[in-house]
């Protein structure tokens, strides 16, 4: 009673002059610090730079992919009838041409443009894969001429008239297949790609390419998107006719929709509860800039120490570090709660300062394993905790007991001893906890026990719907997962092109034992230099095919001067520099090659891709022997993945000893060690057993934050000795850590985000389960009293 | 206000004016409703010594859907519909291409089509169209007014009587000529 009456008249005890600003300034300094960090900080956003393993290969691919896909939308018109779908997903096409933003769409009728038809044409008998010497002899130009006057009598005479005639041989038609299989798809009976809907009805398909300023998503895709859908509400003829956008650059656009719907919303929900809680606690809106101090510093220490070291910082390592630091918000609430009104600064610290060492070295320990991962990824968010971490204890042990002092911070009484007693008096309840975690590992025994869910895709924050919408698009547009790639590697794009032509033959045959599908390669496109000349030396004079085609002709009803500009063309082709790559300048061709063929550091890389591989194994062989370095990404990607996790569960488990180790040699107290461990275990074991047993990344990182604050609580919990009115401060003060955690991660729970929900249901059942297991478990060894 | 009265001024010029053939044609052909006729085909190439002839079906099935079934020399069918071209062979196998690189027959499927629904304004819109002759049997003059199609053909005559079309020839600028005969279907 004694304590309680004098901790109420202890306001009086605060000094007579308040001093406010070196605190506010403190607040803002750092915050204009964050600001700058979050300016300035270089932020890798490609999530396969994440497994970046030095290995060339990977990161010529993971730049491919970023800049070949990212701004690629797939799109169905969904209708009753084929017709109508695709008549609208032709309007479509046509005015999205004029769309802003939009590159180009096309429903598969549009093929290439005029300007690429026009050049092809000019130069096929230097582009064809199919001009062999044998073709210009009497004999298959007579086989040539007749089909040709069969064209003219039937359907296909408008393309016989104006084709045909030039190019009896068939040279334009095999360049066109050769450039038209751009996604590989299939035309359907009547053109365009169609596909039925999932409800019945009909789909036609679209793909249209953003412009690149607007891939990897952002406002600008999202705009596109939406004037996309404008356009088709013009295009659309009636009511029951629907648009289906996916594609990587929705997928992105969705992605930063659904984080900026939900973070929004959220973010100021659970800004202002904590708010309200923390200034109700404390009595004084200064406490949030007080609280906010060590948690940003340690956030640009984090992040600047991590460049530092690195060079730059992965976007996703950036978040889940964020979320570890999340941790760091105790230490502040731990000080500025345990300080009795009036105290001088020195006060606190003395009082909280070892167990506070000992919570930092615990965490730094716990998590600074990772800091040494061979696996970059890892070593980053490892450096950026730690760094984080110490930072943010520093902040809080040297800047702010002056600050808080200055400023009268602290909460208004420690609360009532009868209530501590009554709370105190529940530990009998430990066998309670028994119970539970028996039940626990009841029910991690019944799933199986715990399994890591290792699946990259679903780091993304897209809604599983519009993922499987754009698997189904991919399908039925077949466009090229960015799966399994071969490179070509050479000095220049000749040599390049010269090793695929001696791969062709290979390639054919593996196709033809089913191991691949369809090959496409740069060389496919525009043969080297020496092939086209081997070609023009191949190809006849004009006398000796005037000689060939009189004899063709010989009983036709075609004039003397029907062929006359074949005969014309071919000399031409026979003269005319070879084709080379930087010629095929018309927009459509020269972005198809791109794809294919790349520069790669000091030299050139060509890109085979496959539509389809049945046996990845005998492929890899086989590339092999031919000298060839063949990416099964998927399988790469998949193992890469596995190789992270692995090391970091290691060096996880590591660091869970070390934290041990460091809590032995800081509190030379076995027995409060083997209670805080117990509390630490039983919490994560509950928390894993709330989430289904079934850990995926996210729910790694929640669980190490999980592990961060019960050890706060712990260490705090058994402390002694110490007397009832500091026992409990402590109550009320992991009391008010605890609340600020749950309210902002039970918020995370009614997201959409899968990636956010998954952090919030974990660290909302962890806060729960360390406050409740840590209070009964870790108790004071020696209690005063 | 304003617009109320340009338009009024507008009906009172249309009704006063007299239909012009093309518009008296085009009802009739409307109200005929001859959506499927048989046809013959003559075809005068420059490279070639001879014609080519063929014949067979030709049909319309609204909005935008041409198909050309031939039975000689070859069945085959040509199916023209947003804005593509389909080849169907006997055999079964399929081509297409889009409409839009063979201008010709581009130009010749807006004919029929506008021709066979009456759609006055649509051959206006895509050709000059001289009249000639009576409602009882005339001649409509098209030439192209887009200059990609008018770069493949010179001119489509469309000859007729009443509400049947008889005769439609085209000239394109190779010199070639194609004349196509439509009858009853059969």
């Amino acid at each position: 009673m004694a304590t309680s009456s004098a901790s109420r008249s202890a306001p009086r005890a605060e000094p007579a002059t308040v001093r406010r600003w070196p605190l506010l300034a403190a607040f803002a300094a750092a915050l204009l610090l964050s600001l700058l960090t979050l300016a300035r900080l270089p932020v890798r956003t490609d999530l396969l730079a994440m497994l970046d393993t030095g290995d060339a290969a990977t990161r010529l691919l993971a730049g491919m992919m970023a800049r070949g896909q990212a701004n690629l939308v797939l799109a169905a018109v969904e209708a009753p009838g084929q017709d109508a779908a695709r008549v609208v997903a032709g309007r479509l096409a046509a005015a999205l041409a004029q769309v802003e933003g939009v590159g180009f769409a096309t429903d598969g009728r549009q093929g290439l443009d005029e300007q690429a038809i026009g050049l092809l044409f000019d130069r096929r008998y230097l582009l064809s894969p199919a001009v062999a010497p044998d073709a210009f002899t009497s004999r298959a130009l007579r086989g040539d001429a007749t089909r040709l006057l069969d064209q003219l009598a039937g359907a296909a005479a408008p393309l016989a008239e104006r084709w045909g005639l030039r190019d009896p041989t068939g040279a334009f038609v095999a360049v066109l297949r050769a450039w038209g299989g751009e996604m590989g798809a299939t035309l359907s009976g009547e053109g365009g790609w169609v596909a039925p809907a999932a409800g019945g009805g009909a789909r036609a398909l679209l793909l249209i390419g953003l412009t690149p300023d607007q891939a990897l998503g952002g406002a600008a895709a999202g705009a596109t998107l939406e004037r996309i859908r404008a356009a088709f509400d013009q295009a659309r003829g009636a009511e029951d006719q629907r648009l289906v956008l996916a594609g990587p650059a929705t997928l992105a656009a969705a992605a930063s929709e659904a984080v900026h719907h939900d973070v929004r919303l959220l973010s100021i929900l659970s800004t202002l509860a904590i708010a309200a809680l923390l200034v109700w606690r404390f009595r004084s809106p200064l406490v949030l800039a007080a609280i906010a101090i060590p948690v940003l510093l340690a956030f640009d220490v984090a992040a600047w120490v991590t460049v530092l070291r690195f060079g730059s910082l992965d976007a996703i390592v950036l978040g889940f570090g964020s979320t570890m630091l999340g941790m760091t918000v105790d230490y502040p609430v731990l000080l500025i709660g345990h300080r009795k009104l009036g105290e001088p600064p020195g006060g606190t610290v003395a009082r909280i300062g070892a167990t506070f060492a000992a919570a930092v070295a615990t965490a730094a320990m716990g998590l600074g394993g990772m800091a040494f991962s061979s696996i970059r990824p890892v070593a980053e968010l490892g450096t950026f905790a730690v760094a984080g971490l110490v930072a943010a204890a520093l902040a809080t042990r040297l800047l702010l007991p002056g600050l808080v002092a200055r400023c009268g911070l602290g909460p208004v009484g420690a609360g009532d001893p009868r209530l501590l007693r009554r709370v105190e008096s529940w530990r009998r309840l430990r066998p309670a906890a028994l119970v539970l975690l028996v039940a626990a590992a009841g029910v991690i025994a019944a799933r199986g026990g715990v399994r890591l869910d290792l699946d990259l895709a679903r780091l993304a924050p897209v809604p599983a719907s519009l993922r499987a919408e754009d698997a189904r698009l991919r399908a039925a547009l077949g466009a090229a997962e960015p799966g399994d790639i071969a490179l070509v590697a050479g000095a220049d794009p000749q040599s390049v092109l010269e090793r695929e032509e001696r791969l062709r033959p290979l390639l054919d045959e593996l196709r033809q034992r089913g191991v691949i599908g369809r090959a496409t390669l740069a060389a496919d496109l525009v043969p080297s230099l020496a092939r086209q000349r081997a070609v023009q030396a191949a190809l006849p004079d004009a006398a000796r095919l005037r000689a060939a085609l009189d004899q063709a002709q010989a009983g036709l009803p075609f004039r003397a001067d029907a062929f006359d500009p074949f005969l014309a063309d071919v000399e031409r082709a026979r003269t005319a520099p070879p084709v080379e790559p930087r010629d095929l300048a018309p927009p459509m061709l020269a972005a198809r090659l791109a794809m294919l063929l790349v520069p790669d550091g000091e030299g050139w890389a060509g890109l085979v891709t496959f539509d389809r591989v049945s046996a990845p194994g005998a492929l890899a062989r086989a590339l092999q022997g031919a000298g060839v370095s063949f990416l099964d990404v998927a399988g790469a990607t998949r193992e890469l993945a596995a190789r992270a996790v692995a090391n970091a569960r290691l060096l996880m488990a590591l660091g869970g000893m070390g934290a041990v180790l460091a809590l032995l040699a800081w509190l030379r107290d076995a027995r409060r060690v083997a209670r805080i461990v117990a509390a630490v275990a039983s919490a994560l074991l509950v928390t894993v057993a709330a989430v289904g047993g079934t850990l995926s990344l996210m729910h790694l990182v929640a669980l190490q934050f999980v592990a961060g604050i019960v050890v706060h609580y712990a260490l705090f919990f058994s402390r002694g000795p110490i007397d009832e009115e500091e026992r409990a401060r402590t109550l009320r003060t992991l009391a008010t850590c605890a609340s600020a955690a749950l309210i902002a991660f039970g918020l995370l729970c009614l997201c959409r985000t899968p990636l956010l929900y998954q952090l919030g249901q974990t660290v909302s059942v962890g806060v729960v389960g360390g406050m409740v297991f840590a209070f009964l478990l870790a108790r004071p060894t020696r209690t005063a009293g | 206000m304003k617009r109320a009265c340009i338009l009024a001024v507008c009906a009172i010029w249309l009704g006063a004016a007299a239909p012009t053939l093309l518009d008296q044609v085009m009802a009739a052909l409307a109200a005929s409703r001859a959506r499927e006729v048989g046809f013959r085909q003559e075809k005068h190439l420059r490279v070639l010594q001879t014609p080519l002839v063929s014949h067979g079906r030709l049909s319309f099935m609204p909005p935008d859907r041409i198909e050309q079934q031939t039975a000689m020399p070859r069945p085959e069918r040509l199916t023209i519909a947003g804005g593509l071209a389909t080849i169907q062979a006997a055999d079964g196998t399929v081509r297409s291409l889009p409409l839009g690189r063979v201008p010709a027959l581009a130009a010749l499927a807006g004919a029929i089509r506008a021709t066979l629904s009456g759609d006055a304004a649509a051959l206006r819109e895509e050709f000059a169209v001289e009249e000639q002759g009576s409602p009882a049997t005339w001649r409509l003059l098209l030439t192209p007014r887009r200059p990609a199609v008018a770069a493949a053909i010179v001119r489509i005559t469309l000859d007729g009587a009443g509400g049947t079309l008889r005769q439609i020839d085209v000239q394109d600028t190779d010199g070639n000529e194609q004349r196509i005969t439509i009858g009853p279907a059969g």
